[in-house]
């Protein structure tokens, strides 16, 4: 054997020595369990790549039937954005007047200053302001609410101003919160209740409240000529609507004497938004209308309601579209009638007669009012 | 006094003196070793193998710049749109999805261009870029589309021949994750195209002279080696910081590094990514509108559904296009579009540029 | 040399196929595969591979996680018996057979091994210190049977996968990424190339502290140059394990002594200095079958047959002073490590957030083997191995999230498919966002806000990158929008951000995303996980739907 170049020991750095077997016996059963091992090993790994689809991917992502099936509305609020105001510059300052909306100028006149900034709330937000009563204010149908403070000398005045979207929610808020027995002057187009500390109006939709830290007849005073003010720009009542009129210009009832049922009118869900007219003196005759989009809407409406009458109604004679029925239980006499889009009629009369009297009356408002 | 004489040590040793030659070759190499390096370090900089570094910037490497060319290509000269519309047909306010009819709108929303075939020509390499910003499922409105996604790979290697598809994007989130949840990489996976993840080793330095920002910015290069024609395919979101993500935003998924530092001037980093790239092409999906928590999404309450796929060569009268019939919000545009103007050729008004077909 | 070929003398095919080649066949097979899962567990490969199998095969990890759980066994630990069958059986093949980080101190030790036969056989004799083992098995037992399972840091299968995966993937895919960088640079497609790589499609990934465990790795390899074998004999309590079960074992190494001439040459490649040639110690034998191919007289054989009882020592080598020294200690060392007190629901580290589906912190403890599988299975990087400071002793190595290097992935539930004892309970996406029978998505921690460095709040700049990647829906990061005029008089719309508690599942993107890079103006801390009681934050989550 040729002798190698012989490296110290510290110039080694891979073994290299060869291999040698010095064993002479190999057993046919180690021969066989090496072949069998060396083929199961494959097999092995053979397995293990097939395993490759065994996952359920469902488990790894999300369907999304169920995060539909999940999905929510999020109620979060987004506060209002806040606009930058330049502070100290003198166009600014010049221009800068008291930021009051749409209230009018005349709040601020006269001694009277705002306080801090006009502040205004959706329905969503509202209550911030007036937590509590908010409930009542969007059943209403509440939009929106304006919030100005004026101060003159050491009385402070806080002027909710609701926008209620359409007359009959200010008026039905208006009802609502006025002191039963408290006065109605129309002034204008504007209703208006005084109270020691301001009071309470109604404008076409708007519906205002004053309120205030001490009682003082200046207030009083202010508050009317902002009213007034107020009602002045809002221009011709054209928000009042025509049912309002019939009632109130045509059958000559007073404010007190009109009252307005937004839902479950005779207690039937399908019934919505009726007037009602109470003569002074009785208080159980009541004028009733109802004006539908169209002809043909007032039409089912007017089925609809007969279909439920004749349970609890004795029916004393039936036109097409007028109706003379007899209470089964209270005995006293209505009519239900239709005339174009109105859907009207009178209850509670003791005696047909005086039922038929007023429904004339009423109908013959109704139909000037359609021929116009 | 007699200097006594040391002993001779070892009188039988003979020394072995260097011989001049060896002498004289050491000497000669060790001057000239010491000289060339004296030259190499003092010559000033301008010599010829001077490696004088008095400031410590040479020896920093150079950077090399990747620039785009301009993919965009004329189009055909009868045609007046600058984009196209596709409207399609709803039943019950859900969009039919069905291959044939997404692929219809496509064709159609491009028709009204000139058609695909006009502006990809065979042989060509195309990069067709997706939102894949999220491992959203396909129908909540954060991620393109794949179903359009795959009709419009299959139209541009079937129709218009072109040699190689190729998808990309460089998503906030995991990219094979993105790519995956999202639908987008097994539709372009099905569809023959090839899905290009953004490595470490994927980015390059972009230049983009006359950009407020980004004039030299870290960009997923590698997909854009070697293409001759680039189409964006974006989703219409709603977005708190810069109000509407539409087809301009989508090129921000080709930005790598720090890119979280731009939200300090969202606008004026989406109009520099106007004039970043001006691909062959834009197409919106406008099929399920993202109108609230945007741009994440997550809830289906947050998509609404829409009806059209627009395709538009002026990203800029797109985009404004979109932001008033998908996202339904008037002309109170976001400032990146008027700044997008003033920037690139782009024009907001859309009025007579439109060709909209319907079903 | 073999010429003849009558039965029982060797041949070519015999040679080329006895039993040690079949060793060596096996190992690398088993190695390779081993490398395999590591490499297929990705969040692009990982599809239904049982990548965890060798894990749940390592008995000592069966055994002990179920100690420390009530005897309670998770999911495939059950594999496990394969192997403990099979060293009742045969003894401890499985250290020179199948385990991967032997295979690895084996070609290490051959490789380097420079010695001369003398060497190598005084190299290979039997030393005292080999009972080590025994003790730290002990040790590591007691502890679990108490409640903290730390066999994770010696076992070898976890060892060899944490090293896998926090040192050797990142490391080769560096290596691929400039190969891939310079094929670039000359034109070449290098897609092939980055495909190779373990983690490919994203950033290259980095673990804090690997450097420590690389350490490890080079001393215990590096030691086969003094001892051979060093890790197998000396230290590793998988090895005990099996050398206490291999008493029972029916098949071992034979030494006919009528053959034999005590030439000690069976010593020579003795894997587990195992005296085969005197009487051979079935607690420390490897089954290599070295030492039959090494003797000139055919003397040894593995067999059950004729076996001679006198030639055999099946007890460890373990004296009943140590034994009941080992014993003390490990009755002691869990309360001394349970008292350590930094890892407790009064007082624990706000980095200490846990991947998602994990258990509370104390069965988490009882259930983590140390083995990194998840951190290797993550697709964003935000899994590390814990160091000192999140928490303490008892959690060096296991699993925490670092949102400054990445962030948990919204659908992604990889970390639990893969963990094989249960300390992340395998989840499914539904549970993980709390859809369907799920009522509130899994939080790891909660995010909070440092208003002092949030450029909005403090320095008048727009940003809000947090708000636009926050997943939830609806958003768990608000924003108040108003106009001001920063000091540059440059008119400004600033999205001012704030928490929503309820709606923050701890996910970590608000934190990577932000851009004060090095102490981020909105960070997610461990209070608040859903996991603990203990470490809750709110009373109740108030309801977000509308109506």
């Amino acid at each position: 054997m040729a002798k190698k170049k012989k490296k110290s020991k510290g110039q080694k750095i891979f073994n290299d020595r060869p291999r040698k077997i010095f064993r002479h016996y190999i057993g046919t059963s180690e021969f066989i369990f090496s072949a069998a091992f060396t083929i199961f090993v494959v097999v092995m790994g053979v397995w293990f790549f097939a395993q490759k689809t065994n996952y359920d991917p469902g488990e790894r992502d999300i369907s999304y039937e169920l995060m539909l099936a999940e999905s929510v509305v999020d109620n979060l609020w987004e506060p209002p954005f806040v606009y930058w105001r330049e502070p100290g510059s003198e166009v600014a300052e010049a221009a800068m007047g008291p930021e009051i909306g749409i209230y009018p100028d005349v709040a601020v006149s006269d001694g009277w200053t705002q306080v801090g900034r006009l502040k205004e709330f959706t329905s969503k937000t509202v209550y911030e302001k007036v937590d509590g009563q908010e409930g009542q204010y969007n059943s209403f149908g509440m939009q929106f609410m304006y919030f100005l403070t004026i101060t003159k000398g050491e009385i402070e005045v806080n002027i909710e101003l609701y926008d209620m979207g359409e007359f009959e929610n200010s008026l039905g808020v208006y009802s609502a919160q006025r002191t039963d027995g408290s006065s109605v002057e129309q002034i204008g187009s504007a209703f208006v209740t005084r109270t020691a500390v301001g009071g309470l109006a109604i404008v076409n939709q708007f519906y205002f409240k004053f309120s205030a830290n001490i009682e003082d007849p200046s207030i009083t005073a202010h508050a009317l000529k902002v009213i007034q003010a107020f009602a002045d720009e809002q221009g011709e009542a054209g928000a009042v609507p025509a049912v309002f009129g019939i009632l109130n210009d045509g059958l000559g009832f007073g404010f007190e004497q009109i009252g307005y049922q937004k839902s479950d009118v005779f207690q039937y869900d399908f019934a919505k938004e009726f007037w009602f007219g109470n003569p002074v003196g009785d208080s159980k005759l009541k004028y009733f209308l109802h004006e539908e989009p169209g002809e043909s809407a007032a039409s089912s409406l007017f089925g609809q309601i007969m279909e439920e009458h004749e349970f609890e109604y004795d029916i004393i004679s039936q036109e097409e579209s007028d109706v003379m029925m007899k209470h089964d239980f209270l005995k006293t006499f209505n009519t239900m009638n239709k005339l174009g889009s109105f859907v009207y009629g009178v209850e509670g009369a003791k005696t047909q007669d005086e039922a038929e009297a007023a429904l004339n009356k009423l109908k013959s408002l109704i139909s000037e009012r359609t021929s116009q | 006094m007699a200097k006594k004489e040391k002993p001779i040590q070892k009188p039988d040793y003979v020394k072995a003196p260097m011989d001049r030659r060896t002498f004289l070759t050491r000497t000669a190499a060790v001057a000239g070793v010491t000289a060339g390096l004296g030259y190499v370090s003092f010559a000033p900089k301008g010599a010829p193998g001077s490696l004088k570094d008095m400031t410590g910037r040479r020896s920093e490497p150079a950077e090399t710049f990747f620039e785009l060319p301009d993919f965009s290509v004329e189009k055909p000269s009868s045609i007046a749109a600058d984009i196209g519309i596709a409207r399609g047909e709803r039943s019950d306010g859900v969009l039919d999805f069905s291959e044939d009819r997404i692929r219809n709108m496509v064709l159609k929303a491009t028709d009204s261009l000139g058609g695909l075939t006009h502006y990809i020509k065979p042989g060509d390499v195309v990069l067709v870029k997706p939102n894949v910003a999220f491992d959203r499922s396909p129908n909540l409105g954060a991620t393109s589309n794949p179903v359009i996604l795959e009709q419009l790979i299959r139209i541009i290697l079937a129709d218009c021949k072109a040699s190689e598809v190729r998808v990309a994007d460089n998503p906030i989130e995991s990219a094979p994750d993105c790519f995956r949840k999202s639908g987008v990489g097994p539709a372009a996976g099905k569809s023959g195209a090839r899905v290009y993840l953004p490595d470490d080793n994927a980015f390059q330095t972009l230049k983009t002279p006359g950009a407020a920002l980004i004039e030299e910015w870290t960009f997923f290069a590698r997909p854009f080696i070697g293409v001759d024609k680039v189409i964006g395919l974006s989703p219409v979101k709603d977005h708190n910081l810069c109000s509407a993500s539409m087809s301009i935003k989508n090129w921000y998924g080709l930005l790598g590094g720090a890119r979280s530092q731009f939200h300090q001037d969202i606008h004026g980093i989406i109009s520099d990514l106007a004039m970043m790239i001006k691909p062959t092409m834009s197409i919106i999906d406008g099929t399920s509108v993202m109108i609230s928590n945007g741009p994440t999404g997550g809830d289906p309450s947050n998509v609404v559904q829409g009806d059209v796929i627009v395709a538009g060569l002026d990203a800029v009268a797109m985009d404004s296009w979109v932001f008033e019939y998908c996202l339904k919000r008037g002309k109170e545009y976001p400032d990146y579009l008027f700044q997008a103007e003033t920037k690139t050729t782009g024009k907001m008004d859309w009025s007579g540029r439109t060709d909209e077909i319907v079903g | 040399m073999a010429t003849t070929n009558t039965s029982g003398e060797m041949t070519k095919q015999k040679k080329f196929l006895r039993i040690t080649n079949v060793r060596i066949f096996s190992q690398v097979f088993f190695f390779s595969f081993f490398v395999i899962m590591v490499w297929l567990t990705w969040t692009s490969r990982l599809e239904g591979y049982p990548v965890s199998r060798i894990l749940e095969m390592d008995p000592l990890v069966m055994v002990a996680t179920m100690l420390a759980n009530g005897g309670f066994v998770y999911r495939y630990l059950g594999w496990g018996l394969i192997v403990f069958a099979l060293t009742l059986l045969f003894g401890r093949v499985f250290c020179n057979w199948i385990c991967p980080y032997g295979t690895l101190h084996q070609f290490i030790g051959w490789l380097f091994n420079i010695g001369n036969g003398k060497v190598r056989i005084s190299s290979n004799e039997y030393k005292n210190i080999y009972y080590l083992k025994y003790m730290i098995l002990i040790v590591m037992l007691i502890m679990a049977a108490f409640g903290s399972l730390q066999i994770g840091l010696l076992d070898p299968i976890c060892l060899m996968y944490r090293t896998m995966a926090t040192v050797v993937a990142p490391a080769t895919d560096m290596a691929i990424s400039e190969l891939s960088v310079a094929g670039t640079a000359l034109g070449a497609d290098t897609k092939v190339l980055d495909d190779l790589k373990f983690a490919p499609g994203v950033k290259s990934r980095v673990f804090v502290g690997s450097f420590w465990i690389g350490v490890m790795i080079l001393g215990l390899v590096g030691m086969n140059v003094v001892i051979p074998r060093f890790f197998c004999r000396v230290l590793c309590p998988l090895g005990a394990f099996m050398g206490v079960l291999a008493r029972f074992s029916i098949f071992r190494i034979n030494r006919d002594v009528h053959k034999c001439t005590d030439c000690n040459l069976c010593l020579t490649r003795c894997e587990g200095a195992a005296d085969p040639m005197g009487q051979v110690r079935l607690s420390e034998c490897f089954s290599c079958m070295n030492c039959i191919d090494d003797c000139p007289e055919d003397a040894l054989s593995f067999t059950m047959f004729n076996l001679d009882t006198k030639q055999v020592v099946s007890k460890p080598d373990l004296s009943r002073r140590q034994f009941v020294f080992a014993s003390v200690t490990g009755v002691l060392a869990f309360p001394f490590v349970k008292n350590h007190g930094v890892n407790t629901d009064d007082n624990f580290s706000p980095l200490l957030m846990r991947p998602p589906g994990s258990v509370e912190e104390s069965a988490f403890l009882a259930k983590c083997i140390k083995c990194d599988q998840c951190i290797n299975a993550c697709p964003t990087n935000v899994l590390q191995p814990a160091t000192w400071e999140e928490g303490g002793l008892e959690s060096i190595w296991t699993p925490v999230m670092n949102f400054t290097l990445g962030f948990c992935q919204l659908k992604c539930t990889l970390c639990s498919e893969v963990c094989p004892t249960g300390a992340i309970r395998k989840i499914t996406v539904e549970e993980k966002l709390g859809k369907g029978q799920y009522e509130h998505p899994i939080q790891l921690g909660t995010a909070f806000f440092d208003k002092g460095r949030c450029l909005p709040h403090a320095m008048e700049i727009p940003c809000v990158v947090c708000e636009e990647v926050c997943p939830t829906s609806p958003k768990a990061i608000q924003t108040k929008d108003f106009e001001t005029k920063d000091v540059y008089g440059n008119i400004v719309i600033l999205n001012q951000p704030f928490m929503v508690p309820d709606l923050c599942i701890g996910c970590g993107i608000c934190e990577h995303e932000c851009p004060i890079k090095d102490s981020r103006a909105v960070y997610v801390t461990a209070v608040g996980e859903s996991r603990s009681h203990e470490r809750k934050m709110l009373l109740k989550f108030r309801d977000y739907a509308e109506g």
